[in-house]
């Protein structure tokens, strides 16, 4: 895409938040890993890419969920829409016998407009394809695993894969934008009350 | 030429008779309207639910369109199969809604029907 006379010739997004806290019930003593995902227009010019939390274990006074409290914080810029960053988390935890395992993979695009946004992303792990695998799987502590979670953001191949979710991860963002408008792209919200719903909103209506 | 960016995702499916559910999406738009980038169709991930009834597919969709015109708006065409412990697959469900035509971030619920079939066709889904 080529600049105009005088005009920017790309914008940037530039993301603050945290990974707040998980709810995964019957698993304790997790930490979490995140990465993100872009497309070929998008390049990240600040902050970090990718990070390891703490393992944080429930509370008396909170049974259910865990902290973490992890900072995200990077800056994008690009020409292109497409391939609008997604932030890839992955959970892990001790089993049985002391293995880490994954609890769970999960993604969620960086929201699009600017401002304060909340998700909350299931987060699910492949499943082993026969019983005896899920046995052994148990008594090795080698469970089934993708080879990079990056996969869990992309649209191609996922239909052979079988999977369990069980758990969620809540996450806040601070998006701000930079030339969006200039370059020609319209993102204003919608005139709903809040700028942006949340995902799981309009699933637990059932 | 105007140009439209989809980009999100299929959450998921709740309300369905059976667990283990995967779909099958497919975007489709008139003549006049031209896929610059992305994928126009593919299928989920098959997901058994540990706890509730909801399946999570979390599939991404970013798609990029160049149009010369309003018809033809783009639909999302959803088609939900139950996958069973044999590795077949039964349909529970056909349904579509339309791309919202105004930029922002929306959040989306689609109605889903099947086909109900005479009463030997209706006998016959048992087996």
């Amino acid at each position: 895409m080529t600049a105009g006379a005088g005009g920017p010739g790309v914008f940037l997004v530039a993301v603050n938040g945290q990974i707040e806290s998980g709810e995964f019930p019957g698993f304790d003593d997790l930490y979490c890993k995140f990465c993100f995902v872009y497309g070929q227009d998008w390049v990240p010019t600040a902050g970090l890419e990718e990070g390891i939390s703490q393992i944080t274990s429930k509370s008396d006074v909170s049974p259910t969920t865990l902290i973490w409290n992890f900072p995200i914080e990077i800056t994008f810029k690009s020409t292109n829409p497409s391939g609008w960053p997604q932030i890839v988390v992955s959970v892990y935890g001790p089993d049985f016998f002391g293995n880490d395992v994954v609890r769970g993979y999960g993604a969620v695009h960086v929201p699009f407009t600017p401002g304060r946004h909340k998700r909350t992303i299931a987060m699910f792990v492949p499943e082993s394809t026969s019983r005896l695998q899920k046995f052994t799987s148990w008594f090795t502590g080698r469970r089934p695993e993708f080879t990079d979670p990056k996969v869990v953001a992309q649209g191609e191949g996922r239909e052979v894969t079988r999977v369990r979710s069980q758990g969620f991860v809540t996450i806040s963002f601070n998006v701000v934008t930079k030339d969006i408008k200039k370059l020609g792209y319209d993102v204003s919200p919608t005139d709903m009350q809040t700028s942006c719903v949340p995902i799981t909103e309009g699933i637990h209506k059932y | 030429m105007a140009e439209l960016h989809v980009i999100g995702q299929l959450v998921g499916a709740s309300g369905f008779p059976q667990r283990r559910l995967f779909c099958k999406w497919g975007l489709h738009a008139g003549s006049a309207w031209k896929l610059l980038e992305g994928l126009r169709e593919g299928q989920t991930q098959v997901d058994d639910p540990q706890a509730g009834d909801v399946a999570y597919w979390c599939h991404p969709i970013d798609v990029h369109y160049a149009t010369k015109g309003l018809q033809g708006w783009p639909k999302l065409h959803l088609e939900v199969w139950h996958q069973d412990s044999l590795g077949r697959s039964e349909l529970l469900g056909y349904g579509f809604c339309h791309v919202p035509s105004t930029p922002g971030c929306h959040a989306l619920t689609c109605v889903t029907w099947r086909p109900r079939g005479t009463w030997g066709e209706r006998l016959r889904r048992f087996w």
